[in-house]
């Protein structure tokens, strides 16, 4: 069993239509997504801005409530989960945001931010959650001598790393990653990846890891999927997806990558998203790789 | 052949009080005619600053504080205000990296363009004509419906070749263009890469190309020049640079995109 299994995943959000505004335009963020994340898997959500992943991992932790589908977790299903059950299950289930500037309370402490989520869910006595914050401070590479620091007093690849303590202070076995790195500088995106690698084995952590960098996912992940307004497109092992691409528009994707060689020779394909057609199902084009094609 | 621009020892010191940051520390760098360097660095490093400091952009309380920087003969530290606003934008122009930021939310992107001629003495009619014809040139599909349009009507990708219509409007020998993709989908970003190729190979264009992607610097550059802390650390052709560089902090940028180390 699959440790997350999101089966016809959708959200759509309308905007405008009011009273003197144009019919309301209806966006098709996550539109019958699914896939499945084996436990220990470093599964690569990718796609490029509107394609709906991150409304995805989202969607899977209910911080935005779906419209259908099902995110089944150990085997139940998390959407049909009552508040107090799904408060429960968020503790095996945690995110690491893009921004470490904007997503750290700048008004709390480093060890604050590392404690909140243990009071939240009452875990342990003042003592023992003290212990366990410089215990993670320890795991994630930061220096307890700046526990009682404020976020501004650290640098992005600091403040990442307290995010990363915050989301393991609960033990979960599932973390999502929402471009984790991509706000950070090339060789502290290697840090912090490096770190988070360290403690998947460590931990026995399973990723979805949310990007659109394409280097760095095929770098990392062992599964990808790729999105595209709002539809996953092609799925399976990463060496499947990056030497052989099935999708039009997985082609395109990679074909713009840029090359670190300047001698190699450029063979950019163009999509043309009017030939996108939403309603083709996934199909098997090789062992463990799916596109809808 | 003599460079198009040739920078000779410039520092750019940001006083606070108390202490001055050096931010941009004897730095030396020229571009010829038709070439494109490529300024690599992290944040920090000063790559931004430098290109402020070529066009005197700088605000306080960032300075130059020393050096030269030498185009077409000339050293542009030493201009009037007046000969160097005739400079910029037609003879040096500026892509920035957010065109949401950089272009006028209240204005529609063909005047935009039309106002950058219009700004170095062509007639009105001239410019609208030729507002046309670049935006035509940046590849804007629909371009005279497209003219009429706000800024935010726009998408990423329309926007940054709007900004390089305007950039492009006087023809001017050099581009310096700060992380022009870097707010981009990598689709996008090719695309436009492409598109700036082509037109700098057209107008025979010399660019200053400032970025963190090495990816960006392969497909781009002729020559790279490396920043790390105010200081320029290694500059050669790009093949060497990428292939064998001398540097350290290069080998270790290098090896930290995913992909080169294996």
């Amino acid at each position: 069993m699959p440790l997350l299994d999101v089966r016809h995943l959708v959200k759509h959000f309308s905007s405008g239509g009011g009273l003197f505004a144009p019919p309301p335009v209806v966006v098709r963020a996550v539109d019958d997504v699914s896939f499945a994340i084996d436990e220990g898997d470093m599964f690569g959500l990718v796609g490029e801005s509107g394609s709906g992943k991150s409304t995805t991992g989202r969607c899977i932790l209910r911080l935005v409530e779906p419209d259908s589908g099902e995110v089944m977790f150990r085997g139940e299903d998390v959407l049909k989960y009552p508040k107090s059950r799904m408060r429960l299950a968020r503790r095996d289930m945690q995110i690491v945001f893009q921004d470490p500037y904007s997503s750290l309370n700048p008004r709390m402490r480093a060890r604050d931010i590392v404690e909140e989520p243990l009071i939240i869910h009452r875990l342990g006595s003042a003592e023992e959650r003290r212990a366990r914050v410089r215990e993670l401070f320890d795991l994630v590479g930061l220096d307890p001598v700046h526990l009682d620091r404020y976020p501004s007093e650290f640098s992005g690849g600091q403040r990442q790393r307290i995010g990363i303590a915050r989301a393991l202070s609960l033990n979960p076995a599932l973390v999502v990653a929402d471009e984790p790195v991509s706000a950070l500088d090339v060789s502290i995106q290697a840090q912090v990846i490096q770190l988070l690698l360290e403690l998947q084995s460590r931990l026995r952590l399973t990723y979805l890891f949310i990007a659109h960098d394409l280097r760095l996912v095929e770098h990392i992940c062992n599964r990808v999927a790729v999105m595209y307004l709002g539809k996953i497109v092609e799925m399976g092992d990463t060496t499947a997806i990056f030497s052989n691409p099935a999708h039009p528009y997985t082609r395109a994707l990679l074909s713009a990558i840029p090359r670190l060689d300047p001698d190699a020779p450029r063979s950019r394909v163009e999509f043309d998203a009017s030939s996108f057609l939403r309603e083709l199902p996934m199909r098997a084009v090789g062992a463990s790789h799916w596109a809808a094609i | 052949m003599t460079p198009l621009l040739d920078v000779q020892h410039l520092t750019v010191t940001f006083d606070r009080p108390g202490s001055s940051l050096t931010a941009v520390n004897d730095l030396n760098l020229t571009i010829a005619p038709g070439e494109t360097l490529g300024l690599v660095g992290e944040s920090g490093s000063g790559k931004s600053v430098t290109a402020l400091a070529i066009l005197r952009l700088l605000q306080p309380p960032g300075r130059v504080s020393g050096g030269r920087v030498l185009f077409e003969g000339r050293d542009l530290l030493t201009l009037s205000e007046t000969e160097m606003r005739a400079v910029r934008g037609g003879r040096i122009s500026l892509i920035f990296q957010e065109p949401m930021t950089a272009l006028n939310p209240t204005m529609r992107v063909g005047n935009q363009i039309a106002e950058a001629l219009t700004a170095h003495g062509a007639s009105r009619q001239e410019a609208n004509r030729r507002a046309a014809e670049l935006l035509d040139a940046v590849r804007i599909p629909d371009a005279a419906r497209r003219a009429r349009a706000y800024p935010h009507q726009l998408s990423g990708g329309m926007r940054q070749r709007v900004m390089i219509a305007i950039a492009l409007a006087c023809h001017p020998p050099l581009v310096i263009a700060d992380e022009p993709t870097t707010a981009l989908d990598v689709t996008i970003q090719a695309q436009v890469l492409e598109m700036l190729s082509e037109l700098r190979k057209r107008f025979n264009l010399a660019l200053l190309m400032i970025t963190h992607d090495f990816g960006v610097i392969a497909e781009m550059a002729d020559r790279v020049a490396v920043m790390q802390s105010g200081r320029l650390l290694e500059q050669g052709p790009v093949r060497q640079i990428l292939r064998a560089p001398s540097h350290e902090y290069t080998r270790r940028l290098l090896a930290a995109v995913p992909g080169m180390s294996g």
